[in-house]
């Protein structure tokens, strides 16, 4: 099983539309795909048609001796379930500090998981917490969405400078540019200067679209109710790059990774 | 209860959309309101369709081995599947790596969809490190398409959220290999499924209610279609080896129509192996069909005392033409299957230099291929099989001898009580001194002697086993030399060949001079391990395994037949 988590530590960036496309196209290449709902927010669920509700809290999720099997439910779509959010996500935090290993106990508990799912998505509550470095601990790599503005890159070198001494275990990072509107001379800019520079974005870039957010509306991934759209094909093309990316992170052929010094180069050249 | 799948056929038999029937029979279902016992809503109906190809080995590789492997089309490619067979414990080999959940299946994206796949085209990655070491030279072979086409109603709940699909599709069943072959009869098949209930994960109860509901109106529970029922359906028998079918043989049965039997069997043989060596589907199809000629031209030999009249020295004189025709084409695959090991240990640059050589076996291959498929598909050579099996049929009295009619367990134990006793004979009568050909004759009369006794081993039931166990032995030390020899001329005459026709410089004879040498060390190896196997295959315990076996039963044909002509 590969494990992923879309991740940022601003919120607003698109994570949630991010994973729950992916997870569908993931699905519809035949992939039998898991995505935990991590925020407790719980739009994914939303999303999903599915009540932010865990029996028991986030509490005993993560105290199970069992597998989180019996708090996982089936999508609209097949080979495409999910772990709902649950309010007390809110005090994750607290659970892990109790625990021995706080940092190991998220990969503990998705452990079992490895043989029933092909890949595992995480969508993550924008913040760097404990329950984030669990996350770091627990996935392959970490999709980062990144709006091409110049608060978004500095999170993005933020959490590059983090993970930089994280040592063994650590995480791919991939991030991407979201919510791209090419009409706005920022996002054109910072577009280009990623382009340019060896910053290691993946190559697509979700545009801004209100399909996307129709999300909302439609409760369900833009591929389902319009998927011959723009906005439903970036998001193949954002899967297929990205399991290229983590695949090959797995078979210990990553691609160039980001690095903070090039994002603070492109940050402060924006600047001037 | 199966939780995963239910299948039901509801009272009306009227097509049409999954709604529409719904709505027919149970007019308070789906409607969400009208009945409370059914408070689920029709969602959107729609309409799907899929591509399934299963893909095993001609001998059914994976299959034994507890895989299934599968290729699917998703999205605009196509994915392939590796799992474990229902109520199979799959070998758990994935090249010694690490200890893993015997139980795990894999899935990957495939660029493109083949028809078949050997070893080497097959995409690096977790499925293919398990599949390689188990089908080694043989080619993956789509066995089972499955074309299905259907129409899909969810039952939603209040949230608009799918609790149950209900699915009603048709499947197309086809056998490629058959349909490849024009064989048509057979190889296609259609079947309607029952309307299935399809389990959302997490929502288990809701298909309770959902069968429960179906049940007290009426509906019948129906099987669901398993892999195993959709092969069943092609009247294919996985797991079943082709080339290695046993008979079934009644000790007391009159010989004559035994061996006609063995020889229908070989003959099946032959025939589900044609096809194979005409597409080239992978090299050991032609192994098995110039097995199974050999089988059959060693015991039209060794039975002649059956047989009378001219049409079966026909026969004979025919299936070796047959077997020549397979001759160079079989001569060249082993040698390009072989270069590989037999360079190993062998200097970079003679390695290097043995490449053009290999580059050459195979376009030459392919061109001797070439020709055998021409002739292969000659009237002669069809008319041949059709002719063998009319005439096998037929068994008119005519054709046959007295001996005919005595029991096959007593003329088949004469025949390998005499050809023992000959290569126990012969065996003796070696020394490290004496001259290749006589260990060739020990050879060719021990593959008479294995032929025989596999193909009348049902008529020794038992302890036959470990006779042909202690003969293998010494067949595979004359094997081996026998074949270091025949490769030596082989590379020799195609080193010769490749610089006549300017496909690789004079240095290459340098290089198989090298290579030549190697052969000849190991030759000369099994004829100095000879003496140590035949005297493990002629210990006072195993001729008396052999003696104990066929010695009274042959002594009971020689009354049997001497009582027959004075008769």
């Amino acid at each position: 099983m590969h494990s992923l988590a879309v991740y940022s530590i601003k919120g607003g960036v698109g994570k949630t539309a991010t994973a729950v496309n992916l997870a569908y196209v993931g699905a519809s290449l035949g992939y039998r795909v898991l995505l935990w709902d991590l925020d407790p927010q719980g739009a994914t669920s939303y999303y999903l048609r599915v009540k932010a509700k865990v029996k028991g809290g986030g509490r005993r999720m993560l105290q199970a001796k069992s597998s989180l099997d019996r708090w996982i439910l089936g999508s609209d779509f097949d080979g495409f379930d999910l772990l709902p959010a649950d309010f007390s996500y809110r005090h994750l935090d607290l659970v892990l500090q109790e625990s021995k290993q706080p940092r190991q106990k998220l990969a503990e508990v998705l452990e079992p998981l490895t043989s029933q799912y092909d890949w595992l998505l995480l969508d993550c509550a924008p913040s760097i917490s404990l329950v984030s470095e669990g996350v770091f601990e627990a996935v392959d790599a970490l999709l980062v969405p990144t709006i091409p503005t110049t608060l978004s890159l500095r999170t993005l070198e933020q959490l590059l400078k983090h993970l930089k001494d994280w040592g063994r275990g650590r995480p791919q990072v991939l991030p991407f540019l979201s919510m791209l509107e090419r009409r706005k001379s920022l996002h054109r800019k910072v577009a280009e200067a990623v382009a340019r520079s060896e910053a290691g974005f993946l190559q697509t870039a979700i545009p801004f679209s209100a399909l996307v957010e129709a999300m909302g509306k439609h409760r369900s991934p833009v591929a389902a109710y319009s998927p011959r759209c723009g906005p439903a094909a970036c998001f193949r093309k954002l899967w297929a790059e990205m399991e290229t990316a983590v695949t090959a992170g797995a078979d210990g052929h990553a691609l160039q990774e980001p690095k903070a010094k090039v994002i603070a180069e492109i940050h402060k050249a924006l600047q001037n | 209860m199966n939780l995963e799948s239910l299948a039901f056929s509801p009272p009306s038999s009227e097509t049409g959309s999954i709604g529409s029937r719904l709505a027919e029979a149970l007019p308070g279902a789906g409607n969400a309101t009208g009945d409370r016992n059914f408070p689920w809503a029709a969602g959107k109906e729609t309409k799907f369709a899929q591509q399934r190809v299963y893909l095993d080995s001609f001998d059914w590789r994976l299959w034994r081995a507890g895989w299934i492997l599968e290729t699917v089309q998703a999205g605009n490619g196509w994915q392939w599947r590796l799992f474990p067979r229902p109520g199979a414990s799959p070998s758990s080999s994935n090249g010694g790596k690490k200890k893993e959940n015997p139980y795990q299946e894999f899935r990957g994206r495939l660029n493109s969809s083949r028809k078949q796949y050997a070893a080497e085209h097959l995409p690096d990655g977790p499925i293919a490190d398990r599949i390689r070491p188990l089908i080694g030279i043989r080619a993956l072979l789509p066995r089972l398409e499955l074309d299905i086409q259907g129409r899909e109603l969810p039952l939603v709940d209040g949230r608009q959220k799918t609790v149950v699909r209900l699915r009603q599709q048709r499947r197309h069943l086809r056998n490629p290999l058959w349909a490849a072959a024009a064989e048509q009869a057979g190889a296609e098949v259609t079947l309607e499924d029952p309307l299935l209930l399809k389990s959302v994960r997490g929502f288990e109860k809701p298909l309770r209610q959902v069968a429960a509901y179906f049940t007290e109106n009426g509906w019948q529970t129906q099987p669901t279609s398993t892999l195993l029922s959709d092969f069943e359906a092609l009247e294919l028998e996985p797991g079943q080896d082709p080339a290695r079918y046993v008979l079934t043989i009644d000790p007391e049965a009159p010989a004559g129509q035994v061996t006609r039997d063995v020889f229908l069997t070989l003959l099946d043989n032959m025939e589900s192996c044609l096809d194979g060596c005409l597409a080239g589907w992978d090299t050991e199809f032609l192994h098995d069909f110039r097995v199974a000629i050999r089988r059959t031209r060693s015991i039209q030999g060794q039975m002649r005392l059956l047989f009378q009249g001219p049409t079966y020295d026909r026969f004979r004189q025919s299936f070796r033409w047959l077997g020549g025709l397979t001759g160079p084409t079989r001569d060249l695959d082993v040698l390009h299957l072989k270069l590989a090991g037999y360079q190993a240990g062998l200097p970079v640059a003679v390695q290097q230099s043995l490449g053009d050589l290999d580059r050459y076996l195979e376009r030459h291959e392919a061109q001797v291929r070439r020709k055998m498929v021409r002739s292969l598909r000659t009237q002669r050579a069809q008319r041949l099989l059709l002719d063998w099996r009319t005439w096998l049929l037929a068994g008119t009295e005519s054709q046959q001898t007295v001996a005919a009619e005595v029991p096959v367990s007593q003329i088949a134990a004469a025949r390998i009580w005499k050809i023992y006793r000959r290569v126990l004979k012969k065996g003796k009568a070696l020394t490290p001194q004496s001259p290749a050909e006589g260990l060739h004759e020990v050879r060719l009369d021990c593959k008479k002697l294995r032929y025989l006794m596999e193909m009348y081993r049902g008529a020794f039931p038992g302890s036959i086993r470990r006779c042909i166990r202690v003969l293998k032995g010494l067949q595979d030390n004359l094997g081996d030399f026998n074949d270091y020899e025949v490769h030596q001329v082989l590379f020799r005459a195609e080193a010769l060949q490749a610089v006549e026709k300017k496909a690789a410089s004079e240095q290459i004879l340098l290089a198989v001079g090298r290579l030549l040498e190697v052969l000849d060390q190991r030759q000369q190896g099994e004829r100095e391990a000879f003496a140590g196997r035949f005297r493990e295959f002629a210990t006072d315990d195993h001729q008396r395994w052999f003696r104990d076996l066929f010695r009274r039963p042959a002594k009971q044909a020689e009354k049997a037949l001497e009582a027959a002509h004075r008769a």
